[in-house]
């Protein structure tokens, strides 16, 4: 006859069991996981990984990333090409090298200089945007200030009238002023870059209109989509002398 | 004082230098980061000496030269930074993980505070342009300075020699 303290021994050794068991049931993923897997099986070799095939894949994919990386500036450099050809105006392609990496930086240099033909204040442009203007020039190399530079001004038009204006720098952002308040400017109106000679002359949209306030008789007209100048590489000079 | 070993001073030479180059925005973030504030406030809060005061004296200058005359703001405020915060630290400052974090954010709060001051009264910024302006570096300068810290001065191995016990 097996005694009442036995049987709860007993009963309290089953519930244990179970519980222990549901546990390695619930877990059986990790115990069969790789490692026991690799260090148990018989199969140790087969399944083992191949050292020089886990080098070839590393090296593959870092092959393949720098495919990536060219391919984006191939696909900059067509974009540039485009521009070039469609462009009613003559480019000078050049490289960004250098940019100041301060945050309230607002210039850096491109590695074209008087012996290829850039002089002060032309204007410089991506596929994309507006990146800034000429400010210093040297023999072999210029110095670009970008549109946020308290330095850089540039005559614009705003919307379909092709009112000018001036696109200056504040040190953090850039707006247009020096456009009366009487003037139809709305919100998503496109600015363009311009020349003071022939309103048509160069037909480059640098952004819309987000934001207009009235400041003393001007307007004060914030731009968005402006392009951020400080991760491109590839760079269009804006020659003056094509038409 | 914390020491950096050799493969931290060559990092710290990689760090000063790469960002200079465009499309390198692994190490700057895209040009959030700004490297001579970062390495200020590291050897601020590690301690400075006179080779160290002469590095960041030649970084601020480095990047100075690749800069026009605005950035000269950005130098003296960076300059104002580092006195006041070398005299707090000296005179008043009580070193553990916590205060070192805070002191990290206050940093980086005077900094743009003064910028602020100066953008304001010189170019007449417009205080929102300027918030939306300084947010992402300040976030980007406060988690990449944490990082950096912890990885220099609280994860190294114990430099105290090994005491000897007779029993």
């Amino acid at each position: 006859m097996i005694s009442k303290r036995k049987i709860k021994s007993l009963l309290l050794i089953i519930l244990i069991s179970t519980v222990v068991i549901i546990f390695f049931i619930l877990n059986l993923n990790f115990y069969f996981s790789d490692f026991l897997v690799s260090k148990l099986s018989y199969t140790n070799n087969i399944s083992a990984p191949n050292s020089s095939l886990t080098a070839e894949i590393h090296n593959s994919k870092f092959d393949s990333k720098i495919y990536q990386s060219t391919l984006k500036e191939n696909e900059e450099l067509k974009k540039i090409l485009k521009l070039q050809n469609q462009s009613r105006f003559s480019l000078i392609t050049a490289e960004m090298t250098i940019k100041s990496p301060t945050i309230f930086s607002s210039t850096a240099y491109a590695n074209r200089g008087k012996k290829s033909g850039v002089v002060t204040n032309l204007i410089v442009i991506n596929s994309e945007g507006l990146v800034g203007k000429i400010e210093n020039v040297y023999d072999d190399y210029s110095e670009i200030i970008f549109p946020y530079n308290p330095r850089f001004n540039l005559l614009v038009f705003v919307g379909e009238n092709k009112v000018p204006g001036i696109l200056k720098g504040d040190g953090i952002s850039s707006f247009i002023h020096y456009i009366p308040s009487e003037s139809e400017i709305n919100i998503g109106d496109p600015v363009h870059l311009a020349d003071n000679v022939n309103p048509n002359y160069i037909n480059f949209q640098i952004g819309d209109v987000s934001e207009v306030r009235n400041e003393g008789g001007f307007l004060r007209i914030k731009i968005k989509s402006l392009l951020n100048p400080n991760a491109i590489k590839f760079i269009s000079i804006i020659k003056n002398d094509k038409i | 004082m914390t020491k950096f070993n050799y493969i931290q001073n060559l990092l710290l030479f990689f760090f000063i230098f790469l960002p200079i180059y465009p499309n390198n925005n692994s190490i700057d973030f895209g040009g959030f980061v700004d490297p001579s504030l970062v390495i200020i406030i590291l050897f601020l809060l590690m301690g400075i000496n006179l080779n160290r005061i002469l590095a960041l004296a030649c970084t601020a200058v480095f990047y100075l030269s690749l800069s026009d005359y605005t950035n000269y703001i950005d130098f003296s405020s960076k300059i104002l930074v580092f006195i006041s915060s070398a005299y707090f630290i000296k005179k008043y400052y009580w070193e553990n993980l916590l205060n070192n974090i805070i002191l990290i954010f206050s940093f980086l709060f005077i900094y743009y505070s003064i910028n602020l001051f100066a953008y304001k009264i010189i170019f007449h910024v417009d205080f929102f342009d300027y918030l939306a302006f300084v947010t992402l570096p300040f976030v980007y300068n406060a988690i990449v300075s944490i990082i950096l810290l912890f990885m220099i001065k609280y994860t190294s191995w114990p430099k105290y020699p090994e005491k000897v016990s007779q029993y």
